[in-house]
């Protein structure tokens, strides 16, 4: 009892067990979890999926904020369908190679659901999609994220602003709410709105153009797939207006165009209605307007594709 | 293993828990010394040990043969110094060597390329390659004798701490040391405690914050055209290189208290300096006072009249530039640095300001600002791009200082605004006022509460994790 007396009174273990004290209150303080995965379980989980869906959505952030795999299959005759899309991600090599990783052996029918957005057809070297940095991560780091989720998130860093909002919710400005689902879509839900995206993206279009080289890419892999049998449908990524404008004025891209390449390919292109769900800051979709757009995916795929027939939710589990 | 990861503070926890059953005999000291060392080192790349293994034995039978055959022990150390320049030669400065030739070949028309060798480059070479070398050198000069327990070598050429980022630490200063099995006191824990936590507030906070900045200008796919944001920038950069590795060396020495070992001070604020002469004196002294050692004085140093020191001085900071990195970036560096002290002791012209009203001011702020010009080369990853981001720094009409409100995040500001008076904290001296070094209880409650605030301001306010930058050196 003495020696541990002892041990407390000393200056550096006091220290120390305050330290401790103040993490544990400051990290108790982080706003509740939503459901769903812990973020960096989630992106630890999805680089290494492999061989475990029939459809897989592709894209960058908006495609990741955008469809619910789970509406499409409720429609749609796949088992499983995964979201693979990743921020700031763009169709190079290494990311479509990946997603033909995601099929399972074997699989009667395969499809490739690709959300088109002009940021996700440009080229970029320096500046890495998260899939790259992701499949650089370490098997040590994955491991921790994937098995000790929750111990990770717990320390994982946060302003002295959050730990206010989750201390005293109704002073945040903003509440911005992210699920992290395992089929991959990751469901977000902010308030109030804005359309800080739409200036941001008018300054990376000024410096950056869609590039011929990544579409070229894009209509080989279409080309290849479809020689494989595995159905590839098309789209463009709804979002708000304001941006749509930017996109269409600024990026270099030429829809038109795109949509014939992508039919010559072989592929089945989807016309959706590119502003008619809500945005959360003038680029990715809020949540409800996400489950909406995933519906009405789900009703135009069918139409276009003759031979795919709604089949009953629980046929499909 | 980077002190950065939640992998070495479960290794730290197993190793410190351990020490005290350990470090009460000679041997198993050692023993347990090199191997915590080498799972350390083993846990980047295992194969690589074996080069340390093979430099640390060559220097260790060197060092007894000279003690044993001290008619001979000039070639022991020729021998000695082979081996370790042959390494480092071979990983570090090979493809710059191949790169050069084959520049020259172009040059002259002959149609030779030889094709580069792109092998890796193992982490912490130059740092324990030196470490390594100091030993033999001072056997043969007579100040250090060797030590015959393998396990006593190896435990001081791999010392886990210093190992792959310095302070490099003399045989003669670590070695004797490494003999003692006194047990850590309650000050010494606490002078351990307070390293460790500025040292990784300062690396996880300060300058992997910098970092995102930094990176973000000079990984640009094209040149941002604002003098005022590469200004920024390179202020950034000065802070975060100066915050990277002197924390990692505060981590180093903050962890060698903790095992009851001193390691030497590495940085002494080196951004207050008023003089190039005190920059250097400041600024990764350990490398310093290595190469003012074993190179600035061997080749006589100032000794043999002003023209010949300049000469010497020159040669050896371009073969510290070169230390640093096998590209001529770090030799133009090296450069800028060399004309900096030669003009400066040409001129003398910091005791001439420094007699002014607020000489020291402008004095400090000068060296500050060459310094960061410098640092251009440091960071560039060619010349063509140093000579790009200096003529863009210098081209006042185009200052546009919205650029750097609008690329700048403010969170790095605000670090930048902590570090710089942290920095005006100890050039005003308020670390040795009365309040600042009082020993009373509210002082002492008061230090523990920062620290402790400290501690939880690197868990939950760290930036992304970077690599420490002088772990490629």
């Amino acid at each position: 009892m003495k020696k541990l007396k002892q041990i407390f009174s000393d200056r550096t273990v006091a220290t120390v067990l305050l330290a401790i004290v103040l993490m544990v209150v400051m990290g108790s303080l982080r706003p509740d979890k939503v459901p769903g995965l812990y973020p960096k379980e989630y992106w630890a989980t999805k680089i290494h999926w492999k061989n475990c869906a029939d459809g897989v959505i592709t894209g960058d952030s908006r495609a990741l904020m955008g469809v619910s795999p789970e509406e499409l299959q409720k429609n749609l005759l796949y088992r499983q369908i995964r979201n693979y899309g990743f921020g700031a991600n763009w169709y190079s090599r290494q990311y479509l190679e990946a997603t033909e990783a995601l099929f399972w052996e074997g699989a009667d029918k395969r499809a490739v659901f690709m959300g088109i957005s002009p940021h996700s057809l440009t080229h970029r070297e320096t500046v890495q999609g998260h899939f790259i940095e992701l499949s650089r991560q370490s098997k040590q780091d994955s491991f921790l994220d994937i098995h000790f989720g929750a111990m990770v998130n717990f320390f994982e860093p946060m302003s002295f602003r959050d730990a206010m909002q989750g201390l005293l919710p109704s002073l945040a400005p903003t509440h911005t709410l992210k699920n992290y689902r395992p089929d991959g879509w990751v469901a977000v839900h902010k308030q109030p709105l804005s359309l800080d995206e739409v200036k941001r993206y008018r300054k990376i279009f000024e410096d950056r153009q869609v590039s011929d080289e990544v579409i070229n890419t894009i209509m080989e892999y279409v080309t290849k797939w479809r020689s494989q049998g595995i159905d590839v449908y098309g789209f463009i990524l709804p979002t708000c207006p304001q941006m749509v404008d930017v996109e269409q004025q600024v990026s270099g891209f030429n829809q038109d165009a795109f949509v014939a390449d992508f039919k010559r390919a072989g592929g089945t292109w989807i016309d959706v209605d590119l502003c008619k769900y809500e945005c959360i800051d003038g680029s990715h979709l809020q949540d409800t307007g996400a489950l909406q757009f995933s519906q009405d995916l789900a009703a135009l795929i069918l139409e276009a594709a003759d031979d795919v027939k709604p089949v009953n939710v629980g046929e499909n589990k | 293993m980077q002190f950065n990861s939640l992998v070495f503070i479960l290794f730290a926890i197993i190793f410190f828990s351990i020490w005290p059953l350990m470090r009460r005999r000679n041997n198993t000291r050692w023993i347990y010394l090199v191997f915590a060392s080498f799972v350390f080192y083993g846990w980047w790349d295992w194969r690589f040990l074996f080069l340390i293994m093979g430099s640390g034995f060559i220097d260790y039978f060197a060092g007894l043969a000279m003690a044993k055959f001290p008619a001979k022990k000039r070639l022991w150390l020729i021998l000695s110094i082979i081996g370790n320049i042959g390494s480092l030669g071979l990983f570090k400065y090979l493809d710059f060597g191949l790169a050069n030739l084959n520049w020259i070949f172009q040059l002259v028309g002959a149609d030779i390329q030889i094709p580069m060798a792109h092998l890796i480059l193992p982490v912490g070479i130059s740092f324990y390659t030196f470490q390594s070398m100091s030993y033999t050198i001072d056997i043969y000069r007579d100040e250090l004798k060797p030590t015959h327990n393998v396990f006593h070598f190896f435990a001081y050429l791999s010392l886990f701490p210093q190992l792959v980022a310095g302070p490099i630490v003399r045989a003669r200063d670590l070695l004797p040391q490494l003999e003692s099995a006194e047990p850590v006191g309650p000050q010494k824990r606490w002078e351990g405690l307070n390293l460790i936590a500025f040292g990784f507030f300062k690396k996880v906070v300060v300058a992997d914050t910098l970092a995102a900045v930094v990176n973000m200008a000079f990984g640009a796919p094209a040149m941002i055209h604002s003098a005022a944001y590469w200004w920024m920038v390179m202020i950034m950069f000065a802070f975060q290189i100066y915050c990277d590795f002197s924390g990692y060396t505060d981590i180093a020495r903050g962890l060698g208290k903790w095992m009851g070992y001193e390691f030497p001070v590495n940085f002494r604020n080196p951004y207050i300096a008023s003089s190039f002469r005190d920059f250097w004196e400041r600024w990764h002294i350990s490398l310093s006072t290595w190469f003012r050692d074993y190179i600035y004085f061997s080749l006589g140093g100032s000794k043999k009249g002003k023209l010949r020191s300049h000469v010497n001085m020159w040669t050896t900071m371009l073969i510290s530039g070169l230390w640093h990195g096998a590209a001529w970036p770090f030799i133009g560096w090296a450069a800028m640095h060399s004309f900096f002290l030669s003009f400066e002791r040409i001129t003398n012209w910091p005791k001439h300001v420094l007699k002014l009203p607020g000489g020291r001011h402008v004095a400090t702020l000068t060296v500050f600002l060459l310094t960061t010009v410098a640092w251009v080369f440091f960071r560039a990853q060619s010349m063509h791009q140093a000579f790009a981001v200096l003529a863009t720094m210098f081209n006042f009409s185009a200052f546009n200082a919205g650029v750097v409100h609008d690329l700048v995040d403010n969170n790095a500001i605000n670090v930048l605004i902590l570090i710089i008076g942290s920095q005006l904290f100890f050039y005003f001296g308020s670390d040795k006022a009365d309040w600042s070094v009082s020993r009373n209880r509210f002082k002492i409650a008061f230090d523990s509460v920062c620290i402790a605030v400290i501690i939880l301001m690197c868990v939950f306010m760290r930036a992304p994790s970077n690599t420490f930058i002088y772990f490629q050196f």
